[in-house]
């Protein structure tokens, strides 16, 4: 298994972590903005960079980069898909003249970094998985 | 760059003519992970130019006879 591999299950097993310390905080207070706290669990993934020591040889190589890169576009689109698709929901859902507390509003960048490791470990893990 | 890439190469055949060498050490030789020789191997990769004129120079042959170009 190679580095790229390792640290994208440890990012999804942190994103895992940190979405249910998110609900669990957001459960017990309902405040939003208490909530956002869990979402601090996400600078857990700095300790990943020990899968990248070098031992017999790189850590990682030109094909590591390039599977790094289609990941990279992969997480981008499929971020800008669920923007346009909440985007789109939520006045359909709510109405055209619906307001959103403004103390929600502050899980939504939190949310959407969230969104992008998640994408992009997943979409690591698929083109490895692929033998791409 | 899944599937079977019209590239293929001799990359298994030219290790075991040199003294049976293992995929690590080729690897380490050319500055690249065990995993890359093993899609290359598998014709699931296609290398940088670089890549494949240092495979070509630890076996002493030129990019051509480690490369071929399946064009049919």
């Amino acid at each position: 298994m190679s580095a790229a591999q390792k640290m994208s299950i440890y990012v999804l097993c942190v994103m895992l972590a940190t979405a249910v310390a998110v609900a669990a905080i957001l459960a017990a207070s309902g405040n939003p903005v208490v909530a956002c706290a869990g979402f601090a669990l996400m600078s857990a993934v700095v300790c990943g960079r020990r899968f990248f020591r070098e031992g017999e040889g790189p850590a990682v190589d030109e094909r590591d980069a390039h599977l790094g890169r289609r990941a990279q576009l992969i997480s981008y689109r499929v971020f800008w898909i669920c923007f346009i698709a909440v985007s789109t929901a939520v006045p359909l859902a709510l109405g055209a003249n619906a307001t959103v507390p403004s103390r929600f509003l502050i899980l939504v960048p939190w949310a959407g970094a969230w969104l992008l490791f998640v994408a992009r470990s997943a979409a690591t893990l698929l083109l490895y998985a692929r033998g791409a | 760059m899944a599937g079977k890439s019209p590239l293929t190469n001799r990359i298994r055949r030219l290790r075991f003519d040199h003294d049976e060498m293992t995929q690590q050490a080729l690897a380490q030789a050319v500055g690249a992970t065990r995993q890359t020789i093993i899609a290359l191997e598998a014709d699931r990769y296609v290398p940088s130019l670089l890549l494949a004129i240092r495979i070509a120079r630890v076996f002493s042959v030129r990019v051509e006879e480690v490369f071929l170009l399946d064009e049919e």
